[in-house]
């Protein structure tokens, strides 16, 4: 992963998230799209400096409160914990085999959703927590395969 | 450094009083995310418009021939009332509206509306179907409103039993099975509701108008403090047909809830709110009058199969298992 382009590093985080709420959003697809946001956070973590990637976090993470309101804010701060943690997995491992690539995506989403959970349980909006064991997972596999397509086609283009 | 610097931004934004953060939201939906709400706009339009061509046709018909059917029967009404000096009923102002669901479990019991501040939506506004309650909006934009319905952890309602007797608070509540049901708590020990007792709401507190039908008594819950009882209800209108709602809006001068109850073909028993909370209900416009004899009591009925004169379902259509209510 490490040695991308900062303009193709740039691009990928664009267009998921440009993808991410035109599918998830615009054409009301919801959990059937894959979490791009997550996705292009957690690949674009690995090439960026821990402060930037917890700002592209906080950036990105206001965006998606903006359509889900009572979670605005929320959002802002796991994402922002996301893209810090992120980055500082390149001093714990600095591999970047597919394999790796996958966990660390699965691992990432899935740690996410229950960061989600924690701060909106502080805020009394949080769903089920059941969801966390049963939804979660499989949603954290989902975000890992389009993950790895995504950091293909990356390394594909550029 | 600088990630202590984001992340502290980022705190603050979620420890910002709600209004402000709302202001921030609606000010990235009206401008970035300008054309993502458009597009999810355009999606929910072309969903509706593109459902089921042969429905809507039949749907077309059977209110045609029910309209001519009752032709006759307002012109006798309109006569009538004009020969007992009663004043046109006027309907709550209302608002329809398409509720598009954010297919993700975490924002459930959310949903957005496609009208907006242009159409007359205002934040707090009660929601409801052809069958009772829905929910409330909370948040409004220009064209879209973000609501809740009563599956959302957030949502209380004030509720009387139909005879009026039984006074208590709704609230989301799982029941056997996982079941999505509502509680009504914070009752008085002295009243029984009986299982299938019609629920509605109270207007207490002024937030929902009162004689909105919300559900049926299924049974008491275990759960029972000393003082009050717990009761599980089935609401009337189950996530899945929540696709085509009505938005309340002001009410009509010289209207009373009774009006509005009589929507769901409910007629409310006047019974005093038994507590000292400010109850806005309108007074009866004839009260000052003489009226001709009262009739006899009509024994309170649950909201009418045919359907509120609201929207009018004359079409019934085979009823489908509604899977989304076991969760």
């Amino acid at each position: 992963m490490n040695g991308a382009p900062r303009a193709a590093i740039l691009a990928l985080v664009a267009v998921l998230t440009v993808l991410h709420f035109v599918f998830r959003v615009g054409f009301g697809l919801g959990w059937l799209v894959p979490d791009l946001l997550v996705v292009a956070l957690l690949l674009a973590a690995r090439q960026m400096r821990a402060g930037w990637a917890a700002g592209l976090g906080l950036l990105l993470g206001t965006l998606e409160g903006a359509v889900i309101p009572f979670t605005f804010g929320a959002s802002g701060v796991v994402l922002a914990v996301l893209g810090f943690a992120g980055s500082r997995t390149r001093n714990l491992v600095s591999g970047h085999s597919p394999v790796f690539l996958a966990f660390y995506l699965f691992a990432g989403k899935w740690l996410h959703d229950a960061l989600l959970y924690m701060v909106t349980t502080a805020t009394a909006s949080a769903g089920p927590a059941s969801s966390l064991l049963l939804i979660s997972p499989l949603a954290a596999v989902y975000a890992a395969a389009a993950g790895l397509l995504a950091y293909s086609a990356q390394r594909t283009f550029s | 450094m600088l990630a202590a610097v984001f992340v502290a931004a980022a705190l603050l934004l979620l420890v910002l009083p709600d209004r402000y953060r709302e202001q921030i939201a609606g000010g990235i939906r009206a401008t970035v995310l300008r054309p993502v709400i458009a597009l999810q706009r355009g999606a929910a339009d072309r969903e509706g418009r593109f459902m089921d061509a042969s429905t809507l046709r039949a749907e077309r018909d059977s209110l045609a021939a029910f309209l001519v059917g009752q032709a006759d029967v307002t012109a006798e009404n309109r006569e009538l009332r004009s020969l007992l000096g009663m004043r046109p009923r006027l309907p709550y102002s209302f608002t329809a509206g398409e509720a598009v669901r954010m297919r993700d479990p975490a924002n459930e019991g959310i949903f957005l509306l496609t009208a907006g501040t242009r159409e007359g939506v205002r934040p707090g506004a009660p929601i409801v179907s052809s069958q009772g309650l829905v929910g409330t909006v909370r948040n409004v934009d220009d064209a879209s409103s973000v609501a809740i319905d009563w599956t959302h952890p957030d949502f209380r309602a004030s509720a009387v039993a139909l005879d009026g007797e039984t006074y208590g608070i709704v609230e989301p509540r799982n029941g056997p099975g996982g079941e999505r049901l509502l509680a009504l708590s914070s009752t008085a020990l002295h009243t029984v509701p009986k299982p299938g007792t019609v629920i509605v709401t109270s207007g207490a507190g002024g937030y929902y108008p009162r004689g909105i039908p919300i559900g049926t008594v299924v049974r008491a819950q275990q759960e029972t403090s000393s003082w009050q009882r717990v009761y599980l209800i089935r609401p009337f209108v189950t996530p899945a047909e929540m696709t085509h709602v009505l938005v309340l809006g002001e009410r009509r001068a010289q209207t009373t809830d009774q009006d509005l109850a009589a929507a769901w073909g409910i007629r409310l028993k006047d019974a005093t709110i038994p507590d000292s909370v400010v109850v806005p209900v309108a007074p009866r416009p004839a009260a000052a009058a003489p009226r001709p004899a009262a009739r006899p009591a009509a024994r309170p009925q649950p909201p009418r199969e045919s359907g509120p004169r609201l929207l009018g379902r004359p079409v019934v259509r085979p009823q489908t298992p509604d899977t989304t209510r076991q969760r």
